[in-house]
Formats: C-alpha cells, structure tokens, sequence
C-alpha cells in the first residue's frame, strides 16, 4: 500500500485489551492506529495530528467520549474529523446524543468482532472521507 | 298596617254601635217632633178653651145690656125701673162692678152699682173715647184697661149702644168690668196641666195671670213672639208654629196662642219646654240610657270575646316562640271549645310529630355521625392518598395520606380544581391530561376506571414522588356531587429501588460487556490465526467458546433490554422493512444450534413476494432470535418451521414447533416478565423468563400483535404480526 493513500486513525480507549485488540487489527489491514487512553489524551492527539477518523469509546474515567467529541466539534482544526463512537454504552438517548453531537456512526463493542469492524470502519472513512484527506 | 284582633272587634263594635246610635237618633227625632206636634195640638186647644170662655163671658155681659138696653128704649123716662133691673144684674153677674146710661151727647142719666144708684147730682159726663164713639155708631166696644180703686185692680168698660124703635142709637150702656173676675176664669185653665194660661189686650198688656204679683207689675208683653205674631198679623186667628221663650220666671216655655173674637185680646197658653216635652226627655233619657247600656254590655263583651279569643292566640304564639326556640316538648292547654282549641291540638299534633321525627333524625344523626366518625378514622388510616373529586373536578375530600404525598392540608386544596394541586407525568415525561385520570367531563361512563402503575407526581414544590394512580367514577353521583375518587399510592421508594435495580443491570450488563469484548475479540482473532493448525477436537473446543460467549452476550443484551424496556428507553427506528432477508439471517445464524440438536430449521418462503412491512430491522431480528431460539430450545425432536402470510393490512410470522408444548394454565402468563413455565426448572430448561417479555414489548412498539397456540406435548405456534407499510409512506418513522 501506498504511504500517501494509507489512511490513519486514532482510537480513543481507556481498556488497554481492547485499546491493543483493535490496535493490531487495524496495523494488520493497513491503517495507521494511534491510541489514546484516556479523553484528555485523545483531545491532545486528535489537535496534534490530522487523522482520517476517530473511534470514540464513551465510558473514561478522566473525560466522557462525549465531552471529547463536543471539544473536537468546536475546533475548527478537528471538526471535520469523521468520529465513530465505538462504545459499550447501548442507551438510546446516548447513542441519540452521540449522533446529534455529528458522529458518522455509533458501533456497540460487544456486538461486532474485529474483522466486522475493520470493514464497517472502512467503509464508514470511505464515505466520510475529508477533501483535504484525499 | 297590623291590627291585632283586639283592635278590629273594637272598630267593629264601635261602628255598630254608632249604627245603632244614628238609628236610634232617629227614632228620637220623629219622636220628638211627634211629641211637640200632639203639645201643641193640646196647648192650643186650652187656648182656645179659655178664648171660649171669655167670649162667653162678654156674651154673658151683652146679653145683660141687651135687656138693659131693651128696657131703657121702651120707656127712657123710666129710670127707676131700669135702675131696678139693673140693681139686678149684679146679683146674675158678679164681674159687672158699675152699670152707666149715657146720652149719645156723653152725658150721664143713670149710674148704679153694687152699693146703689148715684145721685143724680154727682153724675157728670163721660169723657169723650175711641169706644164711645163707636158705641155711638153702633158697635160694642171695650175701652182702654185702667185701674182703680184701692188695690189699684184692672178695669175695662165696654160701651153698648142702645137702639131706638127706629133702629138709631138713642144712648149709650157702660158696663165697668172688673177684669180680677177674669183671673178666675183663666186661672182654671191648665189647672190639671202643668201649663198657664194668660191674656193680653190688643197693645200687648198683660190683663189675665195666674201670677197676680206678675200681673201687677202691668208688663206689656208684645216682645214675646208668641204675641206678635198675632199683633202683627190681624188676619190670624191662632199662632203658627211652635214657640219658645222665657217667660217672667226664666223658664224656657213651650206655648200657644188664639185671638179672642172683637175683643181682639190673645189668650196664650204656656208650658214649661221640660213639662211639655216629658214624653220625649222620658224617650231620651230611656234611649240615653239604653244606650250607655248597650254601650257599655257591648264593651263588655268585647272584652270578654276579645281575651276569649286573643287568650289562645297569645297562647299559642307563645308556644309556636317556644317551639321555635328549640323547646320541642311545648305543648298548648287551650280550652276554649271553639276553632282555636281545634288549631291548638292541632299544633300540639305537630308539635309531637316535631319532636318525635327530631328524635329519630337525632338518633340516625349520632349513627350518621358514629358512622361518619368510623369513616372518617378510616380514610384517615389508609396509607394510601385518597382523593375525592366532584362533578367539575374540584377536591372534595383529601385524606391524611394525600396531605403527606403533596405537602398540601386538606384545608388549602378543598375546593381548588384537581389540576391546580397535582400535575401527572407519564415515563416519557409528558403531563398526562385531566380528562384522562379524572375522566368526568369527558365521558359520562359510571365507573370508569384509570389506572397507571406509575407516574410522576409534582406538587405543592415538594420533591417529585412516583406514584400509583387509580381513579374510580363514582357511579349515579349526581345527587352527592362526587365525580371521582383517585388513589394515589406511593411507589417514590419502590421507583428509586427499581431505579437503582435498572441501573444496576444496567451498569452490570455494561461492565460484562467489556470484557466479554476482549475475550470475543481476542478469540476470533486468536481462532484465525491457529485454526489451521487445531486438530478437530480443538476446532470443537474453540466453536464451544465461541457459541458460550455468544449465548453470555446473548442473556446481556435480553438483561439490557428489560433494563431499557422498563425505563422507557427502548426505541424503534420503524421503516418499511422486507421481513424474507432477516428470516433468512436469523435461520442461518441459528443453524448450527438446530443441527446440534438434529432439528430440521425450515423457513417455507411465501410463493409471492410481500409487502414491506413497518418495523425496525435489529429489533425485528431480536424479536425473531428470541421465538426461534425458544422453539430449538424446547424442542427435541421434529422440526420449526417459520411462515409467512398476509391477512389484511398485516404480514403475518409463524413459528411452528413440534416440542413439549405449553400447558394451557402458562398460556395467559406467558409474555410476563421473570415467568416460566411451572417444572421447567426441573426438566432442565435454561432461560431468564425474560426473552417474550422483551419480544411482545417490541411487537407493541411496532403498533403489531403476538399470540400463541399451544397443545401440550404436541408442539406450539407463535405468532406475531406487523403492519404493512402503505405505498405512500417512503419516509422512515422514528419511534
């Protein structure tokens, strides 16, 4: 694969099995994963580098996917970043939430495997894809 | 204007009795007259007698002169004989006092009187008169009333001329008349009566009196106007009319008068008025007197009748006060035999039938009371809040329990309108309307009721609490003005148990599924790198795995689902859906169980295609993993079979088994929460009891049906249907 097609994303996860899990299989199937364990990381790391999309966990000690995603959302530099919240947190009026704060998707952790998701999260940056990206 | 009855008798005698008294004047007055007239009849009648009598007496007198007179014409120069005749006329008549002859010339021939003849040397001539000359030519005359003598007594002479053969006078008679004699005459007159009678002369002089001092004192009585009328009016002959007057004794008289022929003198009889009119004094005194009688028997019984009967009427208003007072053991003792007394005992019935129904409505008033009481303790003591409403939705009763709930004293929302104290949220948060929990006004069903195992409940700015609702119509409440009872049961501390039950599956189910992640993750990733590498016994170790983790994630996802059902937190996304694609995925994911257990999984797909219908495609997918897995699961020999068909507007699924079947007693309990099926347990059957739960809350969510058919020991259908999706409606429905 070519370097400058090679898409990137950051995973925001605070379970570190998890965090490694999608880590692996992402690098596997040719996409650039950094990883944040925490909210206040990921917000540092999404502003540090301009990635093709970012999966959002929900439930973090430090600082709710939420609350990150509503930072990314008033930077200019990161609100144009398709986010994927990839969460375990199933109640409706937060997926409502998530989806009303501009994520492109809301994925339930237990309910797809890692392969399902490395083919749904790529078809998702396919679609979302930023100009500047491309 | 109020008149007591006392006062309408009296006006009423007194109008009586001025009736009578005006009748009774009458009668006077017709009396009176009638008196006076039958008086006058009588005095004039004893004027007339005494009139008589003079006229008598001067007849008496001429008839003397007339012999005298005849004698002298005879033989003039005879005067011894005449003389002698005349010395005879003193003897038959005692009232001639001188016996005189004159010449026509005046000259006197012959005077003789009671003590003899007069020398003819004292006679002289007589002084020339009225009644002289008359007598000269012709007529009788009387002379002017004089008195002489020692007594000074009343004299008159009456002239009387002596006719020649040839019918001219040749002398003259005068003949001295002692007018005393008269007195007599009239003095008798009215002796029996109580009257006078007098004369008077033509001027008016007094010359006849039985009051001889009156009769001395000479009084020209012309004044009286019993007298002038005759001086007055020559041509009458007795008074007109009736008189009045005071006589010399100033006594008021009654008196009548005649007018004695030629002499011209008036004979006046007199009564005193009193004497006279004593029939009618008697009359007026007897009707006076009758009268006073009357009047007074009148008062009398007017003050008998009136205490008769104001007596009882007082009485009886008296007691008619008292009884109104309250004192219902007043009766009447009116004995007075008439109306009253009837009305008395009639009042005392009434008052008795008071007094008694007053007894019976106190007697059920303290049982009502008691009663009251008793109710009162006991709606005090229910637990529950316990709000009565009425007709236009106003509190009417609000027990002790509902004042706790609210915050609010009975005293503060009696009267307010329900929505004005309480306001109701249904889980989603939405008020609920009045109409809806107190449905009054809006259907007149009797009976109705509302119920809602839990809502919000804010008011009086206490906390929210959660309650229990249930509102009865009170039935036929029209009389007693109560439209609704509602019954609020606390549930605040159940809801936050509850609450904190859900949160905690929640969280739990949450904090399982991380982990169940990793291992899932892990496991296939692990699983794809050495499959190749595992003999078949591994292979089957990694499926088992793979098919416990599924089923673990399989009981959180039913765990969360209750969890979200019973928040109100399960959503559909409903869009027109093809229901043939997601049978198919749920048969081929479900496959390997089937095969595990040599059931044949058979879906029969419809010959032509179906309508789309409504529906939410992860939920359907749940709803159809649930009933399939189910029929695997109680099945162990034969097959399920999955169908579809259309009936109306609705696709119906069919998922057919031929397993152990539901006893008919589960069949209503079968979509409850936590049930399963009685023995299950001991037959080895695996499951949470919460699998149809969630299913017919999704198909509810769908607006469709689910039903099942079921003989024991022969297998069981379940059925759900959908709502077809209508032509026009392209636009997904978010629900």
């Amino acid at each position: 694969m070519e370097p400058a097609t090679k898409k990137s994303i950051l995973i925001v996860e605070d379970e570190q099995f998890l965090r490694d899990l999608y880590r692996m299989e992402f690098e596997e199937n040719g996409i650039a994963t950094d990883v944040a364990s925490g909210g206040k990381e990921g917000i540092e790391k999404a502003k540090a580098k301009r990635y093709d999309g970012i999966l959002l966990d929900i439930m973090m000690p430090d600082l709710s996917g939420i609350e990150v995603m509503k930072v990314l959302k008033q930077d200019p530099a990161t609100k144009d970043i398709p986010v994927i919240f990839l969460t375990n947190m199933g109640q409706e009026d937060v997926i409502k939430e998530g989806i009303a704060l501009g994520a492109v998707a809301y994925l339930i952790k237990s309910t797809i495997l890692p392969d399902q998701l490395i083919e749904k999260v790529t078809m998702l940056l396919d679609q979302h894809a930023t100009p500047s990206s491309v | 204007m109020k008149l007591t009855i006392r006062t309408k008798l009296l006006v009423g005698a007194l109008i009586i009795l001025c009736m009578f008294g005006a009748l009774q004047y009458l009668f006077y007055d017709v009396t009176k007259q009638h008196s006076e007239l039958h008086v006058g009849v009588i005095q004039l009648d004893k004027a007339e007698t005494a009139a008589l009598q003079i006229e008598n007496f001067f007849s008496d007198i001429e008839a003397e002169n007339r012999v005298l007179a005849h004698d002298y014409s005879e033989d003039p120069s005879d005067l011894n004989e005449v003389a002698h005749l005349a010395s005879h006329t003193f003897l038959s008549n005692k009232f001639i006092e001188k016996i005189t002859f004159l010449t026509p010339g005046g000259k006197e021939i012959l005077k003789v009187d009671k003590a003899g003849v007069t020398p003819e040397a004292d006679l002289s001539y007589e002084i020339e008169s009225k009644s002289l000359k008359s007598a000269i030519k012709g007529t009788t005359a009387p002379s002017q009333l004089y008195y002489a003598g020692p007594q000074q007594s009343p004299y008159f002479d009456l002239f009387f001329p002596i006719f020649s053969n040839k019918a001219s006078v040749v002398g003259v008679i005068k003949t001295q008349i002692s007018l005393e004699n008269l007195w007599d005459i009239i003095s008798k007159v009215g002796d029996n009566e109580d009257g006078i009678a007098y004369v008077v002369n033509d001027q008016g002089l007094l010359i006849a009196h039985p009051n001889h001092a009156f009769l001395k004192e000479r009084p020209n009585l012309s004044s009286r106007n019993v007298i002038s009328q005759l001086l007055q009016n020559p041509s009458l002959s007795q008074t007109q009319g009736d008189f009045h007057y005071q006589n010399e004794k100033h006594v008021d008289v009654l008196a009548k008068a005649v007018k004695v022929p030629e002499l011209n003198w008036i004979v006046v009889f007199e009564q005193p008025t009193s004497e006279a009119l004593s029939v009618v004094t008697a009359i007026t005194n007897l009707l006076l007197f009758s009268y006073t009688g009357l009047f007074i028997f009148v008062f009398i019984l007017l003050i008998v009748f009136s205490v008769n009967i104001t007596n009882p009427i007082k009485e009886l208003q008296k007691a008619t006060k008292l009884l109104q007072s309250g004192e219902l053991s007043t009766r009447t003792a009116i004995r007075s035999g008439d109306e009253i007394e009837d009305l008395g005992n009639a009042f005392n019935q009434m008052a008795s039938g008071l007094q008694d129904s007053f007894h019976a409505l106190e007697l059920s008033q303290i049982s009502v009371s008691s009663e009251r009481n008793k109710l009162a303790v006991i709606l005090a003591s229910i637990s529950d809040a316990l709000l009565a409403i009425d007709l236009e939705q106003r509190v009417i009763l609000f027990n002790k329990a509902a004042e706790k709930l609210t915050g609010y004293t009975e005293k503060e929302v009696l009267q307010k309108k329900i929505d004005e104290v309480i306001t109701l949220y249904d889980t989603s948060s939405q008020v609920i309307p009045v109409a809806q929990y107190s449905p009054i006004a809006a259907s007149q069903q009797a009976g109705k009721i509302y119920a809602n195992p839990s809502v919000k409940l804010v008011s009086g700015g206490r906390s929210e609490k959660q309650v229990s609702i249930t509102t009865g119509q009170i039935v036929e409440s029209h009389q007693a003005n109560v439209g609704a009872i509602i019954t609020l049961h606390d549930i605040t501390q159940e809801h936050e148990l509850e609450k904190m039950k859900l949160d905690f599956v929640s969280m739990a189910a949450h904090e399982l599924r991380t982990p169940l992640t990793s291992i899932q993750g892990y496991l296939d990733v692990l699983y794809k790198e050495i499959k190749e590498s595992l003999n078949t016994n591994q292979q089957l170790f990694f499926e088992r795995i793979k098919a416990s983790s599924e089923r673990l994630q399989f009981l959180i996802e039913n765990l969360l689902n209750v969890s979200r059902i019973e928040r109100g937190q399960l959503t559909s996304s409903l869009q027109p859906i093809n229901l043939e694609p997601i049978i198919d995925q749920v048969v081929s994911d479900l496959a390997n169980r089937a095969r595990e257990k040599q059931l044949s999984l058979l879906f029969t797909a419809p010959q032509s295609p179906l309508p789309s219908v409504i529906a939410d495609q992860s939920r359907i997918q749940e709803v159809l993993a649930n009933l399939i897995s189910n029929a695997i699961q109680y099945t162990d020999t034969g097959s399920v079979t999955i169908s579809l068909e259309q009936q109306g507007n609705e696709v119906i699924t069919h998922i057919q088994d031929t397993g152990i079947g539901i006893p008919e007693e589960s069949l209503p309990h079968l979509f409850t929460k936590f049930f399963r099926v009685k023995d299950s347990l001991v037959q080895g059957r695996k499951g949470t009891g919460l699998g149809l739960y969630i299913t017919k809350s999704i198909i509810e969510q769908h607006h469709g049906r689910i039903w099942v058919k079921s003989v024991a020991g022969k297998g069981s259908v379940f059925s759900f249907a959908l709502p077809i999706a209508q032509s026009s409606e392209h636009n997904p429905i978010s629900q």
